[in-house]
């Protein structure tokens, strides 16, 4: 358990906002000195009329709007952080994705040199603001988004402080789902905190007694903020993350993988049809849905597998007297093995027969399953928050020419450890078990028409192998952002003065 | 030693220092492939120099290396990833030699996880040690072991047509900023990770 203030925090960390639409404004400083004025206008509690940063304190009542920044290694250097203070910082954030890009799977298509809105450039990117809008459905959220991002662009404009070389707006689909039909945001790690109570200025700090538990409850150990948090305790039992210097600028900041991704439905589509065709034949359960829960490790609804091998319906759903229960009992509270205490009803699945081994959200998470690396079991856990662009997919407009994909963010104390160690060793390596190494994820893995593999286990007869799909998720921008807390952005914006 | 033997030995530095100035040598920074093949049994020779080079100071490692042997050895076997370590001393170093599957980093991740404090008790003896406890300087030593780590010449000698058929600059001032350098590793089952053969032999992973 961690001892924070939430209101040290940025409010897109800890948890999700859940609202209609997101604009990310993609920025590079103009004028430093503008620049750093308008950091230290927007900290929550300035004397101000500005926009106010949102942090993770609790709110009686959802804003209609909400306000984020995330600053790049470049940015830092254009706000004037000294070389001192900069060479404090990771070299894997201090390199940027670009640089990174074969590390993390991003080459051919995905290559940076295809990247947009100026972030295959990355000296000229400094800055993501990123602006959520109104409540699911809301009609009136486009209007918020707009006005909101407007006001911010208008002092912009009037100060001199930033120029917006790209955007990239976002739409949340009904009941969280993504393009490819999977419903998302479910498995995210859960932290316990003992929250810093208000407190007069200049006193020492005082926190509740009793913990805060922020996230869902699930078999999954309780991760630890450092996890997320610069400052805390990591998920490494005793190892902890080199801080950026000075601790008023790393203390409670966090990393961000911002990862711009092109989704190929019609292409997924189309794969999950044929493979049905090709390996249907006297199976009468191979389905495009199977194939789909398969190829992810959870039904399109988000029913995991291991809860629910054979249909999208959780054995859970209805009681005994036959009232609906609704299908998201233990929708994230399961795991591959049954050997982790206090996860009931679990499975042993080693062999893959429920959840293949290969599957994203395993090879992503794999959670207590036995795997090479004995460490990293639970080591490796980020939080993810994205939302999709682009219209839904239409079948009877299967090639409308429209972009459509992901906004993700991966958050992480460290994205050696954590983002980029998932990218390299298990999505496009699956290092983690003997059986899946040299093939990539399925879903977004760097994969080649002609040496993509994605085994299925079957209980009772040899495993279906599927093969021949390439990419169906291609990068198309990435940027590797620091998110500060509010001390950090007052520090940095009294940086030169 | 002939004239022009001479002539070369002190000729040597001054024309490398010239080159260096045209074309700083190349960092050393890893090479990520995605081909699956090259991202198993990566090679790591890492070179540490002793503090003492005597016969006593080489007593007091290979004591230091007996009494944590045993933490060494689980702790590379629990890291999953290790084909092989050899720790030998040679003229004043000791060398650890190892075959590793994955990311660099991770690897020493997995270390520091793991056997952490048996390399602290071990880096005592080394000369410019990194800050200890390495687990609560993760990255230091990261770099740390960058630096100790030997360059390694690409295992396809195709890539090195230009710098075999004449003696190019570019592998001279590679050469002259890494002393120690790997020329290539032979691999008797290449692209195999330590689990895939564990798990063919049925010996457990």
């Amino acid at each position: 358990m961690g001892k924070l203030d939430l209101a040290d925090v940025q409010g897109n960390i800890l948890r999700g906002y859940r609202m209609a639409m997101v604009r990310h404004l993609v920025v590079r400083v103009r004028d430093a000195a503008a620049a750093r004025q308008f950091l230290g206008r927007v900290v929550p509690g300035a004397a101000s009329d500005a926009p106010q940063v949102t942090t993770a304190e609790h709110w009686d009542e959802k804003p209609a709007t909400c306000l984020n920044v995330g600053i790049t290694f470049a940015g830092l250097r254009a706000l004037g952080l000294s070389d001192s203070s900069c060479k404090t910082f990771p070299h894997e954030f201090r390199d940027g994705p670009v640089k990174r890009a074969a590390k993390i799977g991003d080459v051919e298509e995905s290559a940076p040199e295809h990247w947009q809105a100026g972030l295959d450039q990355p000296d000229g990117v400094h800055m993501m603001w990123t602006i959520h809008a109104g409540a699911p459905g809301d009609p009136g959220a486009a209007a918020l988004l707009d006005e909101a991002s407007n006001r911010v662009l208008s002092l912009w404009s009037a100060s001199g402080a930033f120029t917006e070389v790209g955007r990239f707006d976002g739409t949340a689909f009904a009941d969280d789902r993504v393009h490819f039909g999977y419903r998302d945001s479910i498995s995210q790690p859960t932290f316990r905190v003992s929250r810093q109570l208000p407190g007069k200025p200049g006193e020492a700090p005082v926190y509740a007694a009793e913990p805060e538990i922020i996230g869902g409850y699930d078999s999954q150990p309780v991760a630890e903020l450092g996890a997320v948090l610069l400052g805390h305790k990591t998920t490494f039992p005793d190892v902890t993350w080199q801080m950026p210097q000075p601790n008023a600028l790393g203390y409670n900041g966090c990393f961000n993988a911002f990862r711009v991704l092109k989704q190929d439905v019609d292409g997924f589509e189309k794969f999950l049809s044929t493979s049905v065709a090709a390996h249907g034949k006297d199976r009468p359960f191979v389905t495009e849905e199977w194939i789909a829960a398969k190829l992810m490790g959870r039904w399109r609804n988000g029913l995991s597998l291991e809860v629910s091998d054979m249909s999208d319906v959780s054995p859970w759903r209805y009681a005994p007297d036959g009232t609906d229960m609704g299908n998201d009992f233990k929708l994230n509270d399961f795991d591959y093995t049954n050997d982790v205490i206090d996860a009931v009803d679990t499975f042993d699945d080693f062999e893959g027969v429920r959840c293949p081994l290969g599957a994203h959200v395993r090879r992503t998470n794999p959670r207590g399953a036995r795997i090479v690396q004995r460490s990293a079991n639970n080591t490796r856990r980020i939080v993810r928050r994205g939302m999709p662009y682009g219209p839904p997919y239409d079948p009877e407009h299967p090639n409308d020419g429209t972009p459509r994909g992901l906004l993700g963010n991966f958050l992480c104390g460290s994205l050696i450890a954590q983002f980029e160690s998932i990218m390299y060793d298990w999505v496009n390596m699956g290092l983690q078990d003997p059986r899946i190494t040299g093939t990539n994820d399925p879903l977004i893995g760097a994969n080649h028409v002609r040496s993509s593999r994605f085994e299925i286990p079957l209980k009772d007869s040899d495993p279906i192998v599927l093969t021949g799909f390439g990419r169906f998720v291609t990068t198309v921008g990435s940027a590797y952002l620091f998110i500060p807390s509010t001390t950090a952005l007052k520090h940095l914006s009294t940086l030169g003065s | 030693m002939s004239i022009s033997e001479l002539g070369k030995r002190l000729l040597t530095p001054f024309v490398l220092a010239y080159w260096k100035r045209r074309e700083p040598p190349a960092p050393r920074n890893p090479v990520f492939s995605m081909n699956p093949s090259d991202n198993v049994q990566v090679a790591m020779n890492l070179i540490m120099p002793l503090k003492d080079t005597s016969a006593v100071g080489r007593a007091y490692m290979a004591q230091a290396m007996a009494s944590v042997r045993d933490e060494v050895i689980a702790g590379l076997n629990n890291t999953g990833i290790v084909h092989f370590a050899r720790f030998t001393i040679v003229d004043g170093n000791l060398c650890m030699f190892s075959m590793y599957d994955g990311d660099f980093s991770n690897y020493i991740r997995d270390f520091i996880y793991n056997m952490g404090s048996a390399f602290d008790a071990l880096l005592v003896f080394i000369k410019d040690p990194p800050i200890l406890p390495v687990e609560q300087h993760p990255e230091e030593f990261i770099d740390w072991i960058a630096r100790h780590n030997s360059l390694q010449l690409p295992d396809d000698p195709t890539v090195l047509t230009d710098e075999i058929t004449r003696l190019s600059r570019r592998l001279a001032i590679l050469l002259d900023a890494n002393t120690n350098t790997q020329l290539f590793a032979y691999r008797a089952y290449p692209g195999f990770s330590v689990a895939q053969i564990r798990n063919e032999l049925e010996i457990g992973w």
